[in-house]
């Protein structure tokens, strides 16, 4: 326990300098405007790379482009899940409000990135092999499991206990993040298990540079968006957040 | 012995009092209700403590809190010279399915309490001829005086009993009084009770909350007419 | 008195409760009984031919067990809340990580049990000959009992107090499982057409780190679960 509390603590040391630094954002209203903006504007332009620039791909033609969107929300997806694992072993060992609320902001959007994968993915495997999934396909299914865990965390933060919901979301959240490697792991060693997944990128798939442009550009737009979202959804949370303990405080001033 | 230890064992051979619990800026909320605010309050060892206030003043949540079973939402306990701690509530904290007998004796081996513990404790709280039956097959009363025995028997140095008459009858309350009145100075004991006719012979100290805040206090070692004022005074604010 | 000896009278207080109470492992039988004659009555009605029900047998044997054991575990929780006992056990300086591991004791023990009757009555629904496999099958069977117990023990502490928590389990467990899951599917498989597991078969391997996991994360977070 000492040891796993440690590292919490060096987790904690490299997070907080980084929180400390967004915070200047946060209260920088025009530095806020800004980001905001330069998030959608690289979206935009990650869009016209997509759709206006890079040719169709020769293999597949066209419905390729899905590539840029479900590999860049997959990416994306991980972070997000990675950041409700680290935010929740930092409540867990601080109780400190925030970090519940970040875990819940990540959560949140993590779930609807995933969502994204599963459909583009489907859109993506209907054009190759004719049937909207094969469950032969690994990374399709584990992305359908870490979907299925989303939906629990997101049904017991609603569920659950209400004076509980911080600990438990956490709990959840570390035995979820930390089982999904196990998953991917028990669904590659399926008999079954084959390599359906359209391998663009191993099979030298994107052989003009402009590819590569668009696929860096949407890792990076979907990535920037994501972040977005949380931070987002986090002051949403956290002004709810204030805004009780300042009814609170106010009946105390009041007694 | 070296002269540093043997005056640290002089002071406490004078007896002199030691704050068992402290309790700092206590605030916890449930949802949007504060339930305590700030909350400071300190008890000594040897003392037996009236826990007084309306219904959502914060007495069950502030005795949780101490006993460790509740997180403040802000704010801390620190402990004094304790090392153990027993907590009555309505929740009995006992299994339903095991015997009386079975019961005390599951907490008397984790606690590594002596097992002729467990045999006064049942003589004492006049549950021999129940100690063979399920918990769940009791009267309430008669639940509530198997806790009672079940907090009592380990002996521990804080005793926190939340409305520990609501189903005795006379004699148990009797049993209660005599176990509250045993002479013991390393204990402090803390009873929220609205049964205050019952139990206001036993008190050393009087604390009336009031909206999850300290709303009267009649003071450490006070003198009986003061913890009567104290009391009257609530009685009369909540007629 | 050691830690080790507090587990186990714990796990004598466990057993004792259920043995009085019965309900967790009637409820988990009973469970699997209804849902195995309905998957026999399904498979019978879509007059499956015998080698396409010995293929399906696996699955069918673990979708009933882990089925039967997620709805069924709701009850085990009951007897904690009912009087509170537990609060009685920490103030009495009994750690979280000790009541963790009495309660995946108790409750592997009673899915491992439940595992092998469901087993034999699988085995008699779907016409499988299952008598050169039984010993290996039970220790499979007590095996993921003990991944099994170990997950739903901490997800029942943590959904014990909601007013859903016969649902919430479920849920919150069943995307959890899967490596458990295909783990039981495919050592059965190997074990009822091939006589034994394959040679370097990393299975037992994927169980045990599930089981590994699951516990590790137990017995460090099930007291955070339960206090308030």
């Amino acid at each position: 326990m000492a040891g796993y509390f440690s590292g919490v603590g060096v987790v904690e040391g490299v997070v907080s300098p980084w929180y400390n630094r967004t915070m200047l954002v946060a209260k920088n209203r025009v530095l806020q405007i800004l980001l905001t903006l330069g998030v959608f504007l690289l979206v935009g332009y990650a869009q016209y790379m997509v759709f206006m620039v890079v040719p169709n791909e020769q293999v597949m033609g066209a419905v390729q482009r899905v590539f840029y969107f479900h590999v860049a929300s997959a990416l994306a997806c991980y972070a997000a899940f990675g950041a409700v694992f680290v935010a929740s072993l930092l409540y867990l060992s601080s109780r400190e409000r925030r970090a519940d609320i970040f875990a819940v902001a990540a959560g949140e959007v993590g779930f609807v990135l995933c969502t994204v994968v599963l459909i583009t993915g489907m859109i993506w495997g209907h054009s190759a092999w004719n049937t909207w999934f094969r469950w032969e396909e690994p990374r399709l299914v584990t992305f359908l499991v870490l979907w299925l865990i989303f939906l629990s965390f997101t049904v017991l933060r609603n569920f659950g206990d209400p004076t509980k919901t911080a600990v438990h979301g956490s709990i959840l959240g570390i035995l979820g993040a930390l089982s999904v490697p196990l998953v991917y792991i028990s669904i590659k060693f399926l008999p079954q298990s084959a390599r359906l997944h359209p391998e663009v990128v191993e099979h030298g798939g994107l052989k003009a540079p402009s590819y590569w442009t668009a696929f860096g550009l949407s890792v990076a737009a979907f990535m920037f968006l994501a972040a977005l979202l949380i931070w987002l959804r986090y002051r949403v949370g956290v002004l709810e957040h204030v805004a009780t303990e300042a009814l609170l405080d106010e009946e105390t001033y009041d007694a | 012995m070296r002269d540093q230890e043997r005056s640290v064992v002089r002071e406490v051979d004078r007896h002199e009092p030691v704050a068992m619990i402290t309790a700092c800026d206590l605030s916890k909320s449930f949802g949007a209700v504060r339930v305590l605010r700030r909350l400071s309050l300190s008890f000594q060892d040897g003392e037996v403590v009236l826990l007084l206030g309306a219904n959502g003043a914060g007495k069950s949540t502030l005795l949780r809190i101490i006993a460790g079973l509740s997180r403040p939402d802000s704010g801390s306990v620190c402990g004094g010279a304790h090392s153990s701690v027993g907590f009555f509530s309505h929740h009995l904290s006992m299994y339903a399915r095991l015997t009386v007998r079975e019961n005390l004796d599951l907490f008397c081996r984790v606690a590594g309490s002596d097992q002729a513990e467990l045999a006064r404790a049942l003589e004492l709280w006049d549950l021999t001829d129940c100690a063979a039956k399920q918990v769940h097959e009791l009267s309430k009363g008669t639940q509530a005086r198997a806790s009672l025995a079940r907090v009592f028997m380990t002996r521990p140095s804080v005793v926190l009993l939340d409305e520990p008459t609501s189903n005795l009858d006379n004699k148990s309350v009797d049993i209660l009084g005599r176990a509250l009145r045993e002479p013991s100075q390393r204990r402090c004991v803390v009873v929220a009770t609205h049964d205050i006719h019952r139990l206001r012979d036993v008190a050393t100290r009087v604390v009336v909350l009031e909206r999850g805040v300290v709303a009267a206090d009649s003071g450490l070692s006070a003198a009986r007419p003061q913890i009567s004022a104290v009391i009257d005074q609530y009685l009369e604010s909540n007629r | 008195m050691t830690w080790l000896r507090v587990v186990l009278l714990l796990c004598v207080k466990e057993a004792r409760v259920e043995l009085r109470g019965r309900e967790f492992a009637t409820l988990l039988l009973c469970n699997s009984i209804i849902i195995a004659v309905l998957v026999g009555a399904g498979v019978s009605s879509a007059v499956l031919d015998g080698r396409v029900t010995a293929r399906v047998f696996p699955m069918l044997l673990w979708l009933v067990f882990l089925l039967s054991a997620t709805t069924s575990v709701a009850r085990s929780s009951e007897s904690e809340l009912e009087g509170r006992g537990f609060e009685g056990l920490l103030l009495a300086g009994v750690t979280g990580s000790q009541m963790y591991l009495a309660k995946v004791i108790v409750t592997a023990t009673l899915f491992c049990l439940n595992f092998w009757v469901l087993c034999a009555l699988l085995a008699a629904a779907l016409d499988q000959n299952l008598s050169s496999v039984w010993s290996q099958l039970a220790v499979l069977g007590a095996l993921a009992s003990c991944a099994l117990a170990a997950l739903v023990t901490l997800l029942a502490g943590i959904a014990g107090t909601s007013r859903l928590r016969g649902v919430l389990i479920p849920i919150l467990s069943l995307p959890l499982l899967f490596p458990v899951f295909f783990a039981g599917v495919e050592m059965t498989s190997d074990l009822v057409t091939l006589g034994g597991l394959r040679q370097g078969s990393v299975w037992p391997v994927i169980l045990v780190a599930a089981g590994s996991l699951y516990g590790l994360v137990g017995v460090n977070l099930f007291e955070s679960a339960i206090r308030d």
